[in-house]
């Protein structure tokens, strides 16, 4: 069946807009008789996309490289994998871009940049070979390193939820698959190994030892004067052999001289850079054990921990910087890696590791189980984060829970008060049955109150049912022995139950805890002459009357006892009976002045 | 495309009134957003406005990155897009003033290149154009091939048009498109491929001389 042109074109086309690789002679072998009308199509279609684009410069030789493909776009520049044909040497061509290439500021970073590099040599850190201008074209010839970056990595392993399961075997199966740019290319530049038993390290173990060496690489340039600046997963490349090496110090400064810079433009990537890196533009030492920290802290949950969702969210939660605890997302994080890389994202610098060179002790303490520096966080420490990562949660909490502490002690209160209330009309009524069941309402809920056991108490003696009531007012009087109103109510009851010996020791009780109160001194009075004890009797009733002159019941009660039972009834054998029955001259003349004039009332 | 960690810097910069940083911004991408603007624009405005030697490109971009605090750029083509429609209804708006004045003008004529009257706002920040184009040669080259590029462009219906610009000048992903446009990813996807080959046809003749003369400097 013959296939239309246009449907051909179409399908070539489907690959090519997905910036896949188009085996353009698969095509011609397969439509042999489109062969001419495909190539032409196809030429044009690359002729229009390369002039939506930047000069491309495949092919192009700059000084002794010949540029082969371009591997990657920075902020500041393209790099191009190139061949040094006479050392047969790989390089990575970094290559302004040519809207660049006549800002002398862009410049100035780019031939900087180089300077710096080129200091350097260590086995973590990208060498450089040249700096160069050609053509108008401003470039750095640097070692080309064939493999994945930790972002690769990170992305590769988004989908494994369970890191704690993988052996760095994994990372090694990444780093040999041929990588689709390069598959055609030796790795001449690799010269490190290593031993096989480090691909047995477990997941976390494989990133504390490239922690190790980067922070290692790291403290190597601080100790030359240079910063990083821009440290993040995609600038760190890890060879085959699983060596981490640093690229693109294009924002690294010489420490010297960016203390007495005055410029205000952050620089670096947002998601790695330390507080002070936003808010004052400080890069040191301390901002890149920062920004290795967010390295270290993303491989091990493969998320950033302050990408927010617009820029202003991102920048307070750094300026905030309280990332959630590692552990928060996987408990299997070891508790010693969890405290080096907070202690590496602390808000003050002074509290972060002094040095790399430190951290990196740090590193490899954990990884030879030895004590470590940072301290571990405990659950203050995460309820502490907690709250300053949600300080509206926490706030909001805060009022809910006085709010519910308030609220339900108040609302309850007002439900017993209104049993209370309820208790007492049935009291006051007289309608003891009801009022008993009320207040035991009351009392389930609180069952120390002296006043309902009081109340229950006087409704079963109202009653007649003295046992019950005797039970209330004695757990009352557990809870309070010194109240005297409750000591009247019991011996109120032994009175009316006649068992006065009884009564009488708690009246006394009660006139001895409270002696200005007439009413203990009137019922112990009444207690004696019901025992036919009559001196005491009166004794008892004059001391009421010396308390309260005007009571008339009181005086009444005092001199039926005198004239019906001591059958005395002159007033000055009155005054002398008192004196008797150990009433002082001025209590004697008192009384008998008030029975006096009782009498004469009665008359 | 993610939006490039200098592109991000210097936003997060301009978003904290940096002045130079939003200088740097408009030297980055300014040749990208005219060559947008250029080909969203009619031949005839094209032509009206003049925008190879404009002066009022300064103001334009002031224009479009003052409302920068307002926006949140998702992606590097969320960014180009947003810029370059700013821009354009600077644009549109500044060839309607023009208009208005050479119909009010005594003369009843007023050169394009008349210097623009700025506002107040526009007066308060200066901004220095950077130099950073090519040598007058490489100039050249590009200038002949850009301004081919423009009219095979017009040839296209503006549907078409904007999906090519979306795609190949705004980096936009196909899920992006298909957002702007209200269509599914993979619609926007198939749109595209179809403009992309109507501008082939119309293109494959008068690019094919140029491609076999590169062809043979390669050789």
């Amino acid at each position: 069946m013959s296939i239309k042109f246009d449907d051909i074109l179409l399908q070539i086309l489907d690959e090519f807009i997905a910036d896949k690789k188009v085996d353009i002679e698969k095509y011609c072998k397969k439509y042999p008789q489109h062969k001419d009308a495909i190539v032409s199509k196809f030429l044009t279609a690359e002729f229009i996309k390369k002039s939506f684009q930047e000069k491309d410069l495949s092919g192009e030789q700059i000084g002794d490289c010949i540029i082969l493909q371009e591997l990657n776009r920075g902020g500041m520049g393209i790099v191009f994998l190139g061949i040094q044909p006479a050392l047969s040497r790989l390089t990575a061509i970094k290559v302004l871009p040519p809207s660049f290439s006549n800002d002398k500021e862009a410049l100035a970073n780019f031939q900087e940049e180089a300077k710096i590099i080129a200091k350097f040599n260590h086995p973590n850190i990208v060498p450089i070979y040249s700096i160069n201008n050609e053509k108008g074209i401003n470039y750095i010839s640097m070692g080309y390193i064939s493999g994945l970056s930790l972002r690769d990595i990170a992305e590769k392993l988004q989908d494994n939820k369970q890191l704690h399961c993988i052996k760095a075997t994994v990372i090694k199966d990444m780093l040999q698959e041929p990588f689709s740019n390069d598959k055609d290319i030796s790795q001449k530049n690799i010269t490190l190994k290593r031993d096989s038993k480090f691909w047995n390290k477990s997941y976390f173990q494989f990133i504390a030892t490239i922690g190790v060496e980067i922070a290692d690489a790291l403290s190597y340039a601080h100790q030359n004067g240079i910063s990083h600046g821009d440290l993040k997963p995609s600038n760190i490349l890890i060879t085959s052999e699983g060596i981490p090496v640093i690229v693109d110090f294009g924002l690294s400064k010489n420490v010297k001289k960016l203390s007495s810079s005055e410029s205000k433009e952050f620089l670096g990537t947002l998601v790695y850079a330390a507080p002070e890196q936003i808010k004052e533009n400080i890069i040191n030492e301390k901002t890149d054990i920062w920004s290795l920290g967010a390295t270290l802290y993303e491989l091990l949950i493969l998320e950033n921990p302050f990408r927010g969702a617009t820029i202003e969210k991102t920048v307070a939660k750094i300026l905030k910087s309280c990332p959630p605890t590692l552990r928060h997302y996987n408990r299997k994080i070891p508790l010693e890696l969890e405290a080096i890389i907070l202690k590496c994202l602390e808000e003050k610098s002074k509290n972060r590791y002094s040095s790399a060179i430190e951290l990196s002790n740090d590193l490899n303490n954990y990884l030879e189980s030895k004590p470590i520096k940072a301290k571990p966080i405990g659950i203050i420490g995460r309820l502490g984060k907690w709250v300053k990562r949600n300080p509206v949660k926490f706030y909001l909490t805060i009022v809910i829970f006085l709010s519910i502490l308030v609220t339900i002690p108040l609302s309850f209160k007002y439900t017993l008060n209104k049993w209370k209330r309820v208790a007492d009309v049935f009291y006051d009524k007289g309608q003891y049955d009801m009022a008993i069941q009320q207040y035991n309402k009351v009392l389930r809920f609180s069952p120390s109150d002296i006043q309902i056991l009081r109340y229950i108490g006087n409704s079963y003696y109202y009653k007649g049912i003295y046992k019950k009531a005797l039970l209330y007012y004695e757990r009352a009087l557990t809870i309070k022995p010194s109240y005297p109103t409750l000591l009247l109510d019991i011996g109120d009851v032994y009175r009316d139950t006649r068992e006065f010996d009884k009564a009488i020791i708690y009246y006394k009780q009660a006139i001895k805890l409270s002696p200005q109160e007439r009413i203990g001194w009137y019922y112990l009075g009444n207690v004696y002459q019901g025992k036919k004890s009559y001196d005491e009797a009166v004794y008892y009733y004059g001391r009421a009357v010396l308390l309260a002159p005007e009571d008339f019941d009181v005086i009444e009660a005092m001199l039926s006892v005198i004239e019906e039972e001591k059958e005395i009834t002159d007033d000055e054998e009155i005054k002398g009976y008192l004196r008797s029955i150990n009433f002082n001259e001025m209590e004697s003349y008192l009384l008998s002045e008030v029975l006096k004039k009782a009498k004469q009332k009665n008359r | 495309m993610r939006l490039d960690t200098q592109t991000q810097s210097l936003i997060v910069s301009a978003k904290l009134n940096n002045e130079e940083a939003l200088n740097k911004l408009f030297a980055k991408h300014q040749s990208k957003i005219l060559r947008i603007v250029r080909f969203r624009l009619s031949q005839g405005m094209r032509q009206k406005l003049k925008l190879q030697s404009m002066d009022i490109v300064q103001e334009v971009f002031m224009y479009a990155l003052r409302h920068l605090k307002d926006f949140e750029p998702k992606s590097q083509g969320h960014f180009l897009n947003w810029l370059g429609k700013k821009v354009y209804h600077y644009i549109c708006d500044r060839l309607d003033y023009v208009s208005r004045i050479k119909r009010k003008a005594p003369g009843g004529e007023v050169s394009i290149d008349e210097k623009f009257t700025p506002t107040d706002e526009t007066n308060q920040i200066q901004m220095q154009i950077k130099d950073d184009g090519p040598n007058p040669g490489q100039s050249a080259v590009i200038k002949e091939r850009d301004q081919l590029i423009d009219s095979l462009m017009d040839l296209l219906e503006p549907e078409q048009r904007e999906l090519i610009i979306n795609r190949n000048l705004e980096e936009l992903t196909f899920k992006e498109i298909g957002e702007i446009h209200e269509k599914s990813e993979d619609a926007a996807r198939k749109q595209y491929c179809r403009a992309f080959k109507k501008l082939i046809d119309l293109s494959e003749d008068k690019l094919m001389p140029i491609i076999i003369e590169e062809s043979y400097k390669h050789l």
